[in-house]
């Protein structure tokens, strides 16, 4: 019984976290990787790992290092063998900096769709505007949310962002693609804190949606067709 | 006494009143100003208003374009409707985020309605960059372009500072 009792918390303990926000359709795992340039990056740590095998192979030697922050990736899985993959890079060095605009639209989009958003947060957000300027305690309030770092700000303008016609998160695709991998690969520290990556966002129904699945399931989801197998991995050089 | 009384006495009711008259100007200045700044801040939200909903509709006529790709491409070429579909897809993204501004902008709470207008300048941007990739890919968009001109008005003097990078 005692043994039960314990295996049931720890159970728990493992899997609340990743079922906490919902049914889980977005894969994802955290590399913890060392760059040395002109060596193979060395994986010393894997969080979670839960798609297809095909695909971890083909990922994992291919583990971005330097000022390349963004690959997004499209294959095709279920005809054998696997197509290779389409590889392009929508943002080549660091991202841009963040503007007070781009801040106002990612707060407005979750607003808009019930998600909680800290007052405080709020507050200091009106209180730049009406300034015009940047304050302290805007930067502040941003950083304890988690929106001012580089993968918050890649997502932010993946799931935004504008891209050309006929492409998918900036690639044209040569194949309907059944799988679809963005890769964030970061020359710095990067948040284990990535649950938002694996849920689809609560508001399934609003076109675009809020989360980088919903953004690349809106195209199967026009065409009625099955969603793709896809996957986030962001991977840097130091889990914090 | 006598010179006081037919001269200092009225220069300094003069002067007095020459203050009070300048106090009033300036106090009526500052008013004007206030007003003006508070017009300003209304006009813009109320232009937002109108405008916005201009912009769905063009955004939305375009996605006409790409429906009707889809519908024609779907049983012929799979992939060519795909890629209709991924245009769509990131029409609907633009759309959803511009009716989000404009909820904000619509809203009651002052912060909601701060928040709406300074994200405006995003919208714009958006804008731009579609109709640079809309040119590019030879898709016919005059409607989008003439109201971008208008919406640039609207937003071009909203500040949008860069945050300082890390």
């Amino acid at each position: 019984m005692k043994f039960f009792a314990s295996l049931w918390l720890v159970a728990f303990a493992l899997f609340n976290n990743i079922y906490s926000a919902g049914t889980p359709c977005f894969t994802y795992e955290v590399f913890d990787h060392i760059n040395v340039p002109g060596v193979g990056p060395a994986l010393t740590n894997s969080a979670i790992t839960n798609y297809p095998y095909d695909q971890i192979r083909l990922n994992h030697g291919v583990v971005l290092a330097g000022a390349t922050p963004v690959q997004v990736r499209l294959g095709r899985f279920t005809t054998i063998p696997p197509a290779s993959w389409d590889v392009d890079m929508p943002f080549v060095g660091p991202p841009p900096p963040m503007n007070l605009a781009n801040i106002n639209l990612m707060i407005a989009r979750r607003l808009a769709h019930g998600v909680v958003i800290a007052p405080a947060l709020l507050a200091n957000l009106a209180a730049a505007n009406a300034a015009g300027v940047i304050t302290p305690a805007l930067t502040s309030s941003l950083r304890a949310g988690g929106y001012l770092n580089n993968t918050s700000d890649i997502l932010n303008r993946l799931t935004l962002g504008v891209f050309p016609p006929g492409t998918i998160l900036g690639v044209l695709p040569a194949f309907i693609p059944d799988s679809i991998i963005v890769h964030v690969a970061l020359p710095q520290r990067a948040s284990k804190n990535l649950n938002e990556l694996s849920h689809s966002s609560l508001a399934t129904a609003v076109p675009g949606g809020l989360t980088l699945k919903d953004r690349i399931n809106a195209p199967y989801a026009l065409l009625g067709g099955a969603m793709p197998n896809s996957a986030t991995i962001v991977s840097s050089s130091q889990l914090q | 006494m006598n010179f006081i009384k037919s001269f200092i006495y009225p220069a300094l009711i003069l002067s007095s009143v020459g203050y009070s008259t300048t106090l009033t100007l300036e106090a009526e200045s500052d008013g004007q100003q206030l007003s003006n700044k508070r017009q300003k801040f209304v006009s813009r939200q109320e232009l937002l208003i109108n405008h916005l909903p201009l912009q769905i509709e063009a955004l939305r006529a375009l996605q006409g374009t790409f429906q009707a790709n889809i519908d024609t491409q779907r049983e012929q070429n799979p992939l060519e409707a795909f890629k209709a579909a991924c245009s769509l897809a990131n029409l609907q993204t633009l759309i959803a985020s511009t009716q989000d501004v404009l909820n904000c902008i619509q809203a009651e709470d002052p912060t909601r309605i701060s928040i709406g207008i300074g994200a405006a300048p995003a919208i714009k941007q958006g804008i731009d960059q579609l109709i640079g990739h809309l040119d590019t890919a030879g898709i016919d968009c005059y409607s989008l372009k003439r109201l971008a001109e208008d919406f640039q008005k609207i937003t071009r003097d909203i500040p949008n500072p860069d945050f300082p990078v890390d």
